[in-house]
């Protein structure tokens, strides 16, 4: 199940928390939680609930038994096996299929490509249990005794399916005790609504405009209209995972639990390192702290190990080089702002910075979007005037005006305008007029849950040119 | 406050630099609100706002579990998603619990209010210059999700007023059989599926609406087009001693794109010409085309709705007389009604009030010629009831199906005029309204549809002594791989159904009326042409929509080898590029 989806808002979530706060214990409720977590990942395919258990009751014992035997050689053998299953898992599942493909390609065997399907899911809940077993042993963290809080944190449907990475440390204590008042939970459900606006009402429109321009003939694009597909999806792949992040933390907040901020107004970087510490912090945070430190950090070999941390962050987004290709060209960025562009940025003039990381996304993202590397070729061609297209066409230019104030709204709120908002409110407002923003607040809620509403219910909107009865 | 973390509030200026900032900004915004507001008035704002969003999700989902469910949606024409039937198989393939969602968003209360006012809300997302707006219809991520196979459902209301026995034509008693105007898209039997015609392709090109008037944006490959020359050339190399006539019909942004927004669409003019071009030269060409042109400050397309007029098909009916070598009639020889008010697909597809301002009306013309004709409804092509070429009692937002009265797979017309020439069209619905001129000339007319027809036309032709055959196609059609395969799979098609009575169907000419029982839904055989269901495309978070696959070729499939073109242009769009839309 997805949280942009009205079965969840208006089946699901209901029921969730009206069994969760009708039971009394934190036992019961943390019951519901698993109960409801086990439907939210089901839903889809049922199949990979099993594989999640076995997840974690394995990760489950591995601590335990790192903890038992700290120091002796148990232990590393259960932080052996447990590398060696996550990483097995996700090999087998997400890379299986590629390696034996490039494989059969670079030594010309004809081995049969396995095709799994890929448990939804699996890349962020294997980093979620790894990083807890690696905290177990080197003492970060404490094993958890009880197998179902355990279950409870890798299960939590908040963040199982598309993230933030939760690492266990930082909600352990709130599995087995957690303060819930009307705050916190009215806090929650306004950061709900708000990443529900962001992936309904900015999201998804960035996305369907964007595949008019990206997905149809290159020979039919202009190099306006590549830019402004470019953009469209640049956009899109913000508000959509930034606004999944945000739904995840508000679910968190209403049932108690404060999980880390995943998003810091990336767009407003003046540098790929800036970049990528406001983009998927969980994610960025997650390799630095288990691949990039370990290796040697800065202190050794810093170069490769960021052509490592890359490599692998490229991968872990998927099984495709184009993925790998996108992961190097931000290391290598990186790698560069590190030798000297850094310093070069920081004494020209501060747009400059802000130009150069924002044509460094677009671009990025272009080697996202496209998993064919022949037609990332062609697009890029046009992207930068090389295939002798038109500069303008009518397409980009109505699309655009029709698009205008959306797309200037879309625009101006990858800035931190509601941070602003939100601070002044807080800093100078008397608590007079700050109850009027709240209840200002309340007002933009119900109509923006209506607009997705509206929206949500509007892609069922199926017309038929003939009679379908 | 559950908040314990450290809060270094009093000294900003030696916040550190940690991972921790972010979070402890948060916090420590929430927190200086609370002490700002104070315990009580902070309750009451909080349960405000927990409050009117929760009624608003409480309220809801009560309405959605428990109100009564609608099961069909009139301006969607289409039967609404019903509570799929549980099975282990589709719980664990997941498909029932796609089913659940889709249903859940189908039946959704106040869904027509909330549909207007995602359509209404997009049209402020920027400003209307020149009164031009490009809409890619509604569907954004569910787009991909089918409506589950339909159900059996009876035809609603409005039905023909016209012959008695019409009620009984097999329109209601066959699965879904469209009560008017059937699927370009969705032949009935074909089960959910959207094929790559009709709707879903038109999205990705695209609708332009233009002061009042709505076009489908063109964008149809040459190689499609050679394909579809080739399997004409095929029908004429096998019908030796028959005649074959191809029209191919252009549609209105060819002819209505204002000159600066031409590069929207390809030029439907440079399509015909290709395919005529790869026409075997002893096939003869329409002018449809050049008849058009002439007469352009005419009322030849509707502005809400895909179709031509019937004036349109007035003038494809004088370019077919000089290829047919007859003395077409003129406007003055017959009677013209028309019936008003119409807001036709258009206007369903892009949902843009502008379009309501300028309802159409729909002119059709009713000769002196008399006539019989006899319509087989889809699992009889043996067995056919009495029929009007007129269908006067349409209205509304079906009102072009006051030709023929929609499509049907066949309707065989004798007029009485005893010069032995008997033409078979083979038409989509643009055909209807060019088809009825033909009375006026032919001693028989079999009109049969593409997409619906189930016996093999060769045969046919063969049997009934057919001595013409006219392909009436739009220019979309041509280019679309569904319409392309049924022209080709209705050669030599089999009909799996019950063997007819008689050897010639032409014994139950009289019998028709008779005709009382309703065909069991077991006649309703499939035959070649109907491709098998295809799976719905599975649900995916990317909002790209994937075209679903075709349908799979059917095994005794006569389709041709594709013939390797040599494309007369450089630069040719990729095959498959762009999506071709039957309008």
């Amino acid at each position: 199940m997805v949280f942009a989806n009205l079965l969840f808002l208006y089946l699901f979530l209901p029921l969730n928390l009206l069994l969760y706060f009708l039971s009394g214990s934190l036992a019961w409720r943390n019951f519901v939680l698993v109960a409801f977590s086990f439907v939210f990942y089901a839903w889809g395919e049922p199949v990979w609930v099993v594989l999640l258990i076995t997840s974690a009751g394995f990760d489950y014992m591995n601590g335990r038994l790192i903890e038992t035997y700290r120091g002796r050689w148990p232990a590393k053998a259960a932080l052996g096996l447990s590398l060696v299953m996550n990483l097995g898992l996700l090999c087998t599942f997400k890379y299986s299929g590629f390696l034996v493909e490039n494989l059969n390609q670079l030594l010309g065997l004809g081995l049969p490509v396995p095709s799994f399907a890929l448990p939804i899911g699996i890349s962020f809940y294997t980093f979620q249990t790894l990083s807890y077993v690696v905290d177990v042993y080197r003492g970060d963290t404490q094993a958890q005794k009880n197998p179902a809080y355990y279950l409870l944190y890798l299960s939590m449907y908040h963040q199982l399916v598309a993230g933030p990475v939760v690492r266990y440390a930082d909600v352990a204590r709130e599995i087995g005790s957690r303060t819930q008042d009307a705050a916190s939970f009215s806090e929650g459900l306004t950061r709900l609504l708000f990443g529900l606006t962001k992936k309904v009402l900015v999201a998804n429109t960035a996305g369907s405009l964007a595949t008019q321009f990206l997905d149809g003939s290159m020979a039919q694009l202009s190099v306006g209209g590549a830019w402004f597909g470019a953009v469209l999806y640049t956009l899109q792949i913000y508000y959509d995972f930034s606004g999944y992040s945000d739904m995840a933390i508000g679910l968190g907040r209403m049932f108690g639990f404060h999980y880390r901020e995943n998003f810091n107004y990336p767009y407003i970087s003046r540098s790929a390192t800036e970049f990528w510490r406001r983009w998927h912090i969980s994610l960025s945070s997650f390799f630095r702290d288990y691949v990039y430190i370990p290796l040697g950090g800065n202190r050794k070999l810093p170069y490769r190990n960021l052509l490592v941390v890359w490599f692998l962050t490229g991968l872990w987004h998927g099984a495709s080089w184009n993925f790998i290709l996108w992961g190097l060209y931000w290391g290598v960025f990186i790698a560069l702002e590190r030798l000297f562009l850094r310093r070069v940025l920081d004494r020209l003039p501060r747009l400059v910075g802000h130009l150069y990381l924002l044509v460094l996304a677009v671009t990025g993202w272009m080697l996202f979007y496209f998993t064919d590397l022949t037609k990332l070729g062609s697009f890029l061609q046009v992207l930068f005037g090389a295939a002798g297209a038109p500069l303008w066409d009518s397409r980009t230019e109505i699309t655009l005006l029709n698009n205008l104030f959306w797309l200037l709204l879309a625009v101006v709120f990858c800035a931190p305008v509601v941070r602003s908002v939100k601070r002044f409110a807080a800093q100078r407002l008397s608590g007079g007029k700050l109850g009027v923003s709240l209840v200002a607040q309340t007002a933009l809620n119900l109509g923006l849950l209506i607009l997705c509403t509206a929206q949500l219910v509007g892609q069922s909107y199926n017309p038929f040119l003939y009679y379908r009865f | 406050m559950p908040e314990d973390r450290k809060t270094p509030s009093q000294n900003p200026a030696n916040r550190p630099v940690r991972r921790e900032t972010l979070e402890e900004e948060r916090e420590r915004g929430y927190a200086l609100i609370r002490l700002k507001l104070g315990e009580n008035r902070l309750r009451l704002v909080d349960w405000l706002n927990i409050l009117a969003i929760l009624a608003v999700l409480g309220g809801l989902c009560l309405g959605a579990l428990f109100l009564e469910k609608p099961t069909q949606s009139l301006l969607e024409k289409r039967d609404l998603a019903r509570f799929p039937a549980f099975s282990l198989q589709s719980l664990w393939d997941g498909s029932y619990t796609r089913q659940i969602e889709t249903w859940y968003s189908d039946t959704f209360p106040l869904r027509d209010s909330l549909v207007g006012l995602a359509a209404s809300t997009k049209e402020l997302y920027g400003v209307r210059w020149d009164d031009v707006r490009i809409v890619t219809p509604a569907g954004g991520e569910m787009q991909a999700q089918l409506p589950p196979v339909q159900t059996q459902e009876p035809a609603p209301a409005s039905q023909p007023e016209t012959p008695s026995s019409s009620e009984a034509t097999g329109q209601e008693d066959t699965v879904s059989q469209p009560e008017v105007q059937p699927p370009a898209s969705s032949a009935p039997e074909q089960p959910a599926a959207p094929v790559d015609d009709g709707e879903i392709s038109s999205m990705q090109n695209g609708i332009l609406v233009y002061q009042g008037r709505a076009m489908s944006l063109y964008g149809g490959s040459f190689e499609s087009g050679a394909w579809y020359a080739s399997v004409l050339n095929t029908y004429r190399q096998e019908l030796e001693g028959i005649q074959v006539y191809n029209m191919i019909i252009p549609t209105a942004a060819e002819f209505y794109l204002p000159e600066r927004y031409r590069d929207l669409s390809q030029s439907e003019k440079e399509m015909i010409d290709y395919v005529y071009g790869q026409l075997d030269p002893a096939i003869k060409r329409v002018d449809a085309y050049g008849e058009i042109q002439q007469h352009l400050d005419e009322y030849l397309y509707f502005r809400t709705d895909h179709h031509w007029t019937g004036l349109g098909a007035y003038y494809a009916y004088r370019a077919f007389c000089q290829q047919a070598g007859l003395t077409p009639l003129e406007m003055e020889a017959f009677e013209t009604r028309r019936l008003d008010d119409f807001i036709g697909t258009m206007y369903a597809q892009t949902q843009d009030d502008s379009l309501l301002e300028n309802p159409d009306y729909v002119d059709y013309y009713l000769f002196s010629q008399p006539y019989t004709a006899l319509m087989y409804p889809v699992g009889s092509p043996y067995e056919g009831t009495h029929w009007s070429l007129w269908g006067e009692y349409a209205q509304g937002v079906n009102s072009y199906s006051v030709f023929l009265q929609g499509d049907f797979p066949l309707i065989q017309v004798r007029t009485g005029i005893p010069n032995g020439r008997k033409i078979m069209v083979v038409k989509e619905s643009f055909g209807n309204a060019f088809a009825p001129f033909l009375i006026n000339h032919y001693e028989e007319v079999y009109i049969v549809d593409q997409r619906y027809f189930q016996l093999g036309a060769i045969d046919f032709i063969r049997e009934h002594g057919i001595n013409e055959l006219c392909f009436a196609n739009n220019v979309f059609a041509v280019c679309t791989p569904y319409h392309i395969r049924c022209i080709d799979n209705l050669r030599h098609q089999v009909f799996q159904g019950a063997p007819p009575s008689q050897p010639q169907p032409e014994t139950s000419f009289q019998e028709a009326t008779e005709q009382e029982e309703l065909p069991s839904p077991s006649s309703q055989a499939d035959t070649e042409q109907i491709p098998p269901q295809t799976e719905p495309v599975p649900e995916g978070s990317s909002p790209s929509w994937q075209p679903p696959a075709q349908p799979q070729e059917p095994e005794t499939s006569s389709r041709p080898e594709r013939p390797k073109i040599l494309l007369p242009r450089e630069n040719l769009p990729e095959p498959e590029k762009y999506p071709e839309v039957e309008t």
